[in-house]
């Protein structure tokens, strides 16, 4: 099987999203000040000593995971893998020219390996999509954004609907990692529900007991949806729900499976 | 001997920190206002305070860590309800206290503990404190601060900060790795710290390939301005900041011949992971060989045939710390190997002990005689070379007692079953069975006393009680064992005292032993109330 081909995976939200970031001026000028002042081997060096690689010889398991991920999509060299101590279940990419994964405790423990697989597949996918170097860039931007003014304004926006738009790529790189829609969708409530509960949830069957929460999701318009929509950057676990299925018929849905 | 193991490069942060006529400034805030006001938000009304009644066990891996580092004050200790692994030490440079998060006694070990309350103490001890709760004032004061444009004028406050924080750390894992006496035990409790406790998807979060993983990954002492910046928004979001290179740095240290050399009890592996963890006699052997030609290597592989469980090591780093010739006297450490030496079954130990005891070391062990006597005739009948005016003490502690036992145990045979406790067929038990042997072992009976009945039970803690010839032999939990000559049993205040649903057996204070209080009659503790009745009749006071 070859590799997947960037547009095959990425969200057009993503791609646009992204693309007005990089855009803009200031951004570009805090790249050029960031490389030029060495800040990311600051960064990686620090952040790294923070957290606990878990290497091959550590998890020859997670390592063939991460392999055959790259593989997939095509990622020439594989990331290095750390966790860290936190309460929040996250999965994140960091780094600008050498990115890596780092996962919560909390998170790892709680993801079964399929989900595991999904979940470092979606990373990868991200990597390969460059989202690293834009989510480097944004948390540098945190910290000279009050010098500039406005900035926060031009940045803060664009950057809220990117960071929520990037899960939808990564949604969609789990699915073709993992052929399972079922799955998939019990993904993206995974940072909220227990395994007991995902498994009650029938995610993705007739009988999902989600799919009626996404359509109240989608049938609210009020001002405070309006507010969080500009300002705040989490990702909303009804609007991904909605974008994969789409996404999964468009692909032909059953067929998939195949 | 808090000095001996500071971070060479703490010290010298410490004192540009010092120079700091703002840090000056805000470090009399803490002094004055600040430190009291965190210690009543954050401990008196939140936690819960750790005490013996309350919390025996994490108390008593306090009282260790305390004098392992020789911290006399007494430091209040409070589990919280927090997510991180870890301790925290609040307050100020007088009134100070260590919360611990409640999720550590699930996943810590009691060796881990002691490192993670060692750090704690490390803190303390070598002055971090007020510095520590600094770092949290800065928080506090940026939550109000207007714009950006103040947090980073703040920052950079908080910049000359950031080297010495991480140089405090290496100096508190130093006293960690001094409390809990090995290096290796503070490396995994780091590592469990730092989220490697996965459980599902069979990680193998060993610490000594995290440490080789990091040995060379040296974080850079001297960057610009604005790297620090970054390296400090790193250390503000990181739940253990910088802990990989901590655990470098510790092993480092701990293979250095400073270590070696100062705090040679801190156990290392200097061997890698690969080498097989078995009590290693010939190792002990050579390390007594090399201690002449070079004292470092010889201690350090004495130290080694010790972790790995060597009796004769055990018992002769005791001694060499007791006698302080060798290695800087810590009678606290020789005192502990010679106990575990002792516990395992090494008689010379037992017999070191009884020494010890027989005098009493000022400041450290008091003396006690008839401990002493015991441990000693324990260890010559060991030894097969029972001196004859022992054998005459014997003779006349059986005299004057034998008929009080005797009759006490047939009453108890009369009135009470038999199921609780094995007592000697002649007496009308008949049901001593095989486990004498091991009973003589676990609390060191001499062979030639006899052994009348005695009571296992591990209800609550395993605990041993054996009636014997001159006196009762007992011990609770994983300690020492202990004894008692009737002589001091009849003369002493045996009272029962209920404590839930147990009653605790005390004599003159010390507990004998806790029996449920349902069954306390049948069991020992019945058969020692009915002794204590029929010696105290036989007893002309002042006599």
């Amino acid at each position: 099987m070859g590799a997947l081909d960037e547009k095959d995976f990425r969200h057009p939200g993503d791609i646009s999203w992204m693309n007005r970031i990089w855009e803009n001026v200031v951004i570009e000028k805090i790249q050029t000040f960031l490389l030029d002042n060495g800040i990311e081997d600051v960064y990686a060096c620090f952040d790294k000593a923070s957290c606990i690689e878990i290497s091959g010889e550590m998890s020859p398991a997670i390592q063939d995971m991460l392999a055959w991920s790259c593989d997939r999509f095509g990622l020439k060299e594989i990331p290095s893998l750390y966790v860290k101590r936190d309460y929040d279940l996250t999965a994140e990419i960091h780094g600008f020219d050498n990115p890596y994964i780092v996962i919560s405790e909390h998170f790892l423990n709680k993801l079964s390996d399929e989900m595991l697989r999904g979940i470092l597949a979606s990373r990868v996918a991200g990597i390969l999509a460059g989202h690293h170097k834009t989510m480097f860039l944004l948390w540098s931007a945190k910290f000279f954004s009050g010098l500039v003014p406005g900035f926060s304004v031009l940045v803060g926006v664009a950057s809220n609907q990117w960071m929520r738009a990037r899960f939808y790529t990564y949604d969609r790189a789990f699915l073709l990692a993992t052929h399972n829609l079922e799955l998939t969708l019990q993904s993206i409530l995974a940072n909220t529900l227990s395994e007991h509960a995902l498994k009650r949830m029938k995610c993705g069957t007739g009988e999902d007991l989600f799919d009626s929460q996404v359509k109240d999701f989608h049938h609210t318009n009020s001002i405070p949806k309006a507010y969080y929509y500009l300002f705040d950057s989490q990702d909303w676990a009804p609007e991904r729900y909605s974008e994969i299925q789409r996404f999964y018929l468009d692909l032909g849905g059953g067929q998939m499976r195949a | 001997m808090l000095n001996d193991f500071r971070h060479v490069n703490e010290k010298k942060y410490m004192a540009v920190l010092l120079q700091n006529p703002i840090i000056h400034a805000m470090l009399a805030v803490i002094d004055r206002e600040y430190a009291s006001l965190t210690f009543y938000a954050q401990i008196i009304d939140r936690n819960f305070l750790v005490t013996e009644k309350t919390c025996p066990r994490l108390y008593r891996l306090l009282c260790i860590a305390r004098e392992k580092l020789g911290i006399d004050e007494t430091v209040p200790l409070y589990l919280g309800n927090e997510y991180a692994m870890a301790a925290k030490t609040i307050g100020g440079q007088d009134d100070y206290a260590i919360i611990l998060s409640g999720s550590c006694l699930e996943e810590y070990s009691d060796d881990e503990l002691t490192a993670i309350l060692g750090h704690e103490l490390g803190h303390i001890g070598c002055g971090h404190i007020e510095f520590l709760e600094l770092v949290d004032l800065l928080d506090d004061i940026e939550r109000f601060l207007p714009d950006k444009i103040s947090e980073i004028a703040l920052a950079t406050v908080r910049l000359t900060m950031i080297n010495w924080l991480r140089t405090a750390d290496y100096t508190a894992d130093r006293a960690a790795a001094i409390c809990c006496g090995d290096t290796e035990v503070v490396l995994s409790a780091l590592t469990k710290s730092a989220g490697g406790t996965d459980n599902r998807h069979g990680i193998d979060f060993d610490y000594r390939r995290i440490v080789k993983n990091v040995q060379n990954a040296v974080l850079p002492d001297h960057i610009g301005m604005m790297q620090q910046i970054v390296a400090q928004a790193l250390l503000h979001d990181s739940p253990v900041p910088f802990v990989t290179a901590r655990m470098a740095e510790l092993s480092r240290w701990s293979a250095s011949g400073e270590c070696r050399e100062l705090f040679p009890q801190v156990g290392y592996n200097f061997y890698g992971s690969d080498r097989e963890e078995a009590a290693d006699h010939t190792l002990f052997e050579q390390g007594v060989k090399d201690l002449s030609a070079n004292r470092a290597q010889g201690l350090a592989k004495i130290h080694f045939a010790a972790k790995t469980g060597s009796l004769e090591a055990m018992d002769c780093l005791g001694r060499m710390y007791v006698e302080g010739k060798v290695i800087r006297r810590n009678v606290y450490t020789g005192v502990e190997y010679l106990r575990k030496a002792a516990l395992a079954g090494h008689v010379n130990a037992v017999a070191h002990l009884g020494m010890l005891l027989e005098k009493g070391v000022k400041g450290y062990l008091p003396r006690d005689p008839e401990a002493a006597s015991w441990m000693l005739r324990y260890a010559a009948a060991e030894e097969k070379s029972m001196e004859k005016e022992m054998e005459d003490v014997m003779a006349g502690a059986r005299r004057q007692y034998l008929d009080a036992i005797r009759e006490g145990l047939h009453e108890y045979c009369q009135k009470k079953p038999l199921n609780h406790i094995a007592i000697r067929e002649d007496y009308g038990g008949g049901n001593q069975g095989g486990g004498e042997e091991t009973l003589r072992k676990l609390l060191w009976i001499p062979r030639n006393e006899a052994v009348y009945a005695y009571e296992q039970s591990g209800q609550i803690a395993a605990q041993l009680l054996a009636v014997c010839d001159t006196g009762i032999f007992y011990k609770r939990d994983k300690g020492i064992p202990r004894y008692m000559s009737w002589s001091r049993f009849a003369r002493g205040n045996l009272i029962g005292k209920k404590n839930y649903d147990m009653m605790d057996f005390l004599l003159d204070g010390d507990v004998m032993c806790s029996v449920e209080r349902e069954e306390a009659a049948a069991s020992i503790a019945g058969l020692l109330v009915i002794l204590k009745n029929f010696m105290e009749r036989r007893i002309v006071w002042g006599t």
